[in-house]
């Protein structure tokens, strides 16, 4: 069974066989050569079977051999680098490599969803919009499920990849994408012109489609010729060529993508290596040199194993030294497959006959077939065979039925230029009536092309045009122009007819070979009114496959064409977009994963909670301390608990330097604060605090704060940590887009103070151990929302703000940041006969909604300041950002869901944000929400849990019962709505 | 004043936008963009000239 030798040809090919490589496919065990792909091993061991279709499980094979590959998709490799989806023909085999087909079950040969076919009436264009509709609620559960499981390629590994990707910068005058014969022209004139320049090439090896044809450049073989041009590419110094590397797409500017495989060929990457590499490539000029790809035919059964298209074949045989089939025949309306014919028999396959559409005279002049092969002048109806190929039968062009026995159909319909780059920018591609396929329309700036993507089809004229493409493009980036001489060749015909619609037929004919969408899919989208391309596309999912319609877009505006009654050139392609062949997440991301994701932002005092056996908890962009454990504490519970009991009854300490800190100074302060605050600011003295309201343009709340009057022109204001960053550019627009005139500055200063928060009945006599002995802390002296620049005993110069965010006496200590450590150590040494204790942001939250304070979670974007119950703070004495927007009915109207707290009944009983509230007694349905729990935490100092929320008619409901559930968890819990402020509630605590 | 705050005019061709530079001088400029290409005309800072070369205390 292994290296079965009658598919393999003796001789030829550019493989190595001299080096064995075994591999696995499907748990069996198979060997190949180097320079093979999976593809051309495979088929050399006489396997023609390579995967189940998306949606109808059918048969397939390989059509082609490069990227543009519909069927042949497999998974590679096992573990956490399991890899699904690889066109097999594009994976260049190595030792070792596990190969597993893909869709199928219980076995690829044996699939019991084959027999969706049978119900392919069911499965039309769209059917999963129409079928599954009712009833509404299955949806979710039971068809998507079900439908996902069906229908699908493979499976993502679902562990961490466990290799490393990383992205470079490359920058060149002139970068040339494929390697083939023209781009080796262009680069090569380029380069002999001083430029520096870039050449990309997908394959592993360079020369494309010279390596899959027999052509003679100046009487010697062509690859003689590319291995020279490589050759002198690679000794230039200004000169870099990437082999491996895929152009992804085209960005403004000159700017391209590109993916270099650095170690998919290798069982696993070599140390310090990355599996692959994304690069960013400035150029100056870029030479698209992409080649083509040939198009199949459509008819009946076209998806057959042993399908292929004739350009496939003739790679096969030649770069592989591989017969796809014993006796073969050569079906299309181009010249590429005649010549496909000569090559293919000169390889050992019997050549059947060629049929082609086109009548005697519309075929390319000189073409001739191979002696003794006979030509008919008709259309293939139906591949025969129900596995796989077994025949054809063949509509002639007299009127006549025929059927010709074989193991293998070649098809080509013709070339179509590789042109998805040259639209990423908006270009459209154009038909062109004379070569008979699309052609770039407008080049994007800076590009052009050579080769057969502009239609240069020949090798004499890919290669002028090359040349031409590459002289130019130095001189446009700066360099010098020089022209070569190229040598001679002997260009085949290359005439083509454009593409056909299938003849009409029972069986399915398939035009999105990946997708499964059929002729008949086109029809009934048309029928339907989905008669634009765009709309075709989307209803009938052709072309959105990871192919993106490479094999399948021509043909499916063919049908489009043909049953709109809308001529062919009237038709527009649909659009291309980046990148145009899939790219593995991994390598987008590059470095940028887990931790290196973003950077992390640690406060000044890190060190010390680090060193106080803090658990940390990230916080937008800030790593805090979520809560201090001490031995003994086995879960965050007990510890947090511990430190709201410490903060309610002796004295906490907790690092609250994350909080946006912004300095404000200059005459026009005041004016500046009452516009951008909802709230006034008039009657604020110096010396004194406030809290603030700021609101966005249109009415919703911004966020809130403090602003502390620390002189007469000097303002010190803070923001909520997660709007820190959002709050500052909306006072730099309002500063220097809306009112430049006012004459003030302001700095954002987080880096440089550090804050901490001293809260409890005993943080008065704490802060007297730190602070200069001539500071007066006295509650007459320094009272509620007191602001002072002071000194500590020591002379460091601090603010102080007598504020509480925890409803507790309390008091802010601002310190520059360069001290924070020392001054946090200082104070918790000083707080050990006090009973001191650091908390962290857990207990901080369950603090703060005992007290109800509104925090993130309630203003979170949809939330007024009616709903937030801060209304009164919306001054009407004055113009401010929001004031307009916010007047409007629906956000005064009064049935908006307001704040309220809620306390969980019963010993069960327990909140969670996000639940949604109900009446009691109403049905648990979207129509009878009445809110949502906002911020829910357990309260030691009331022994429930408890939580703030919004609910319909807010706190005149207070002493209601209302059901909260968490459909989610599948939780439901009795609550009581109560006042937010679950803890003194006439604030005797924070005055004292 | 809803307008104001809600409608753009997204035109196919050359748009006046706001744009912050949030990683550094913290300008917001005033840039004139083609929507079709993305290609940038005039860019001008908004905040006064006299700005810069104070730099700091009013």
């Amino acid at each position: 069974m292994n290296a079965s030798p009658t598919w393999r040809l003796a001789e030829g090919g550019r493989i190595d066989r001299g080096t064995d490589l075994r591999f696995s496919f499907d748990g069996r065990a198979y060997r190949g050569h180097a320079g093979d792909t999976l593809a051309s091993a495979l088929l050399a061991s006489g396997v023609r079977l390579f995967g189940r279709s998306f949606k109808y499980h059918r048969r397939r094979g390989v059509l082609s051999a490069g990227p543009e590959e519909p069927n042949a998709l497999v998974e590679l490799r096992g573990g956490a680098r399991r890899e699904p989806n690889t066109a097999a023909t594009t994976v260049e085999l190595f030792d070792g490599l596990e190969a597993r087909s893909q869709n199928r079950w219980p076995s690829l040969s044996f699939d019991l969803r084959a027999a969706n076919q049978w119900f392919s009436g069911l499965l039309g264009a769209g059917f999963y919009y129409k079928t599954f509709m009712w009833p509404a609620a299955f949806w979710e559960k039971l068809y998507e499920p079900a439908i996902r499981r069906a229908a699908g390629l493979g499976r993502a590994a679902g562990l961490a990849d466990p290799d490393h990707y990383e992205k470079a910068y490359a920058f060149c005058d002139v970068l040339v994408i494929g390697a083939g014969p023209a781009g080796l022209a262009a680069a090569l004139a380029a380069a002999r012109g001083g430029a520096r320049v870039w050449l990309v090439e997908a394959d592993f090896l360079a020369g494309g489609r010279l390596l899959a044809e027999q052509h003679r450049l100046g009487g010697r073989p062509a690859l003689e010729w590319v291995a020279d041009a490589l050759a002198e590419l690679e000794a230039s110094p200004n000169v870099r060529v990437k082999l491996r590397t895929t152009a992804l797409g085209v960005y403004d500017g000159g700017v391209y993508a590109a993916l270099e495989r650095v170690a998919d060929h290798l069982p696993q990457p070599a140390p310090f290596q990355p599996r692959q590499r994304l690069w960013r490539i400035v150029a100056r000029r870029c030479v698209l040199a992409s080649g083509a790809i040939e198009q199949p035919l459509a008819f009946a059964d076209n998806d057959r194993p042993g399908v292929m298209l004739a350009g496939a074949a003739r790679a096969y045989a030649n770069r592989y030294a591989v017969r796809v089939a014993r006796r073969l025949v050569i079906a299309g309306h181009a010249d590429a497959g005649w010549a496909a014919a000569r090559d293919l028999r000169a390889a050992g396959v019997e050549i059947a006959a060629i049929v082609d559409a086109r009548p005697p005279d519309a075929r390319g002049k000189g073409l001739r077939a191979p002696e003794g092969v006979e030509v008919i002048n008709g259309r293939p109806l139906r591949a025969c065979g129900r596995r796989e190929v077994r025949g054809i039968e063949i509509a002639l062009a007299d009127g006549g039925l025929r059927r010709i026995d074989c193991d293998g159909i070649a098809t080509s319909a013709g070339w179509m230029p590789a042109l998805q780059l040259a639209t990423h920018l908006g270009a459209r591609p154009r038909w062109d009536g004379a070569a008979q396929c699309f052609l770039p329309g407008d080049w994007p700036a800076g590009m052009s092309g050579a080769g057969a993507v502009c239609g240069a089809f020949g090798l004499g004229a890919a290669l002028a045009s090359g040349a031409n493409a590459g002289a130019e493009a130095a001189v446009a980036s700066g360099r010098r122009r020089v022209d070569c001489a190229w040598p001679r060749s002997e260009d085949e015909p290359a005439a083509q007819a454009g593409p056909m619609r299938a003849p009409a037929m029972r069986a399915r004919s398939f035009v999105d070979l990946q997708n499964d969408v059929t002729d008949r899919d086109l029809e009934l989208a048309v029928r339907e009114g989905f008669e634009s391309s765009e709309h075709a596309k989307r209803y009938t999912t052709l072309g959105m496959a990871t192919d993106q319609g490479k094999t399948s877009a021509v043909n499916g505006l063919a049908v489009l064409s043909a049953v709109t009654g809308r001529p062919f050139a009237a038709t527009v392609s649909t659009t291309f977009r980046p990148p145009c062949v899939p790219v593995a997440l991994g390598a987008l991301a590059g470095a940028h994963r887990g931790t290196h994701f973003r950077p992390r932002r640690l406060t000044a005092a890190h060190g010390w909670a680090e060193a106080m056996g803090a658990v940390f908890i990230e916080s937008g962009p800030w790593l805090r301390a979520q809560y201090f454990p001490r031995p003994g504490e086995t879960d965050w519970l007990p510890a947090v608990c511990r430190e709201v009991d410490t903060v309610r009854n002796a004295v906490g300490l907790c690092d609250v330097s994350t909080l946006g800190k912004i300095d404000l100074q200059g005459p026009d302060a005041l004016e500046f604060l009452e516009r951008v605050y909802a709230n006034g600011w008039r009657t604020l003295a110096v010396g004194r605090a406030r809290y603030g309201l700021m609101l966005r343009e249109d009415g919703f709340v911004l966020d809130d704060g403090t602003v502390s009057r620390l002189g007469a022109r000097h303002y010190l204001l803070t923001t909520t940590t997660a709007n820190a960053a959002s709050v500052y550019r909306h006072l730099q627009y309002c500063h220097q887009v809306l009112w430049p005139g006012l004459d003030l500055r302001f700095a954002a200063v987080d880096e440089h103070w550090s804050q901490f928060a001293i809260a409890g009945p005993r943080s008065r006599a704490l802060l007297r151990a730190v602070v200069d002995p001539r500071v007066d802390l006295a509650n007459s002296s320094f009272p509620y929302l007191a602001a002072a620049e002071i000194a500590l005993a020591d002379g460091t110069p601090a603010r102080l703000f007598r504020i509480s965010f925890s409803g507790e006496l309390a008091y802010e200590l601002a310190v520059p940041s360069g001290a924070a450590r020392s001054v946090v150590e200082r104070l918790m040494q000083a707080g050990q006969p006090l009973g001191v204790a650091p908390y962290g942001l857990e207990a901080l939250g369950v603090l703060r909604i005992e007290k109800g304070h509104v925090a993130g979670a309630e203003i979170n974007g949809q939330t007024t300041a009616g709903d937030l119950g801060l209304e009164r703070m919306l001054s009407t004495r004055k113009d401010y950002v929001g004031a307009v927007l916010a007047r409007r009915s629906g956000l005064a109207d009064p049935s908006r869901p307001r704040l309220v707290g809620l306390r969980a009944l019963g010993r069960e009983g327990r909140l969670r944000g996000g639940a949604h509230l109900f009446a009691a007694g109403a049905p648990l349905e979207a129509a009878h929400d009445q809110g949502y729990v906002s911020s829910a935490a357990y309260s030691p100092t009331l022994r429930s849990w408890i939580g703030l929320g919004f609910l319909k008619g807010g706190r005149a409901r207070i002493g209601e019962r209302v059901r909260v559930c968490d459909p989610l968890r599948g939780e439901e819990h009795p609550a009581e709505v109560v006042d937010p402020v679950f803890v003194d509630p006439h604030g005797e605590r924070v005055h004292a | 004043f809803h307008d104001y705050v809600y409608l753009r005019a997204n035109p196919l061709g050359t748009q006046r936008e706001l744009w912050y530079h949030a990683a550094g001088c913290e300008c917001w400029l005033l840039v004139e963009r083609d929507t079709r290409n993305h290609v940038i005309g005039a860019v001008r800072a908004l905040r006064p000239p006299a700005d810069d070369e104070a730099g700091g205390a009013p």
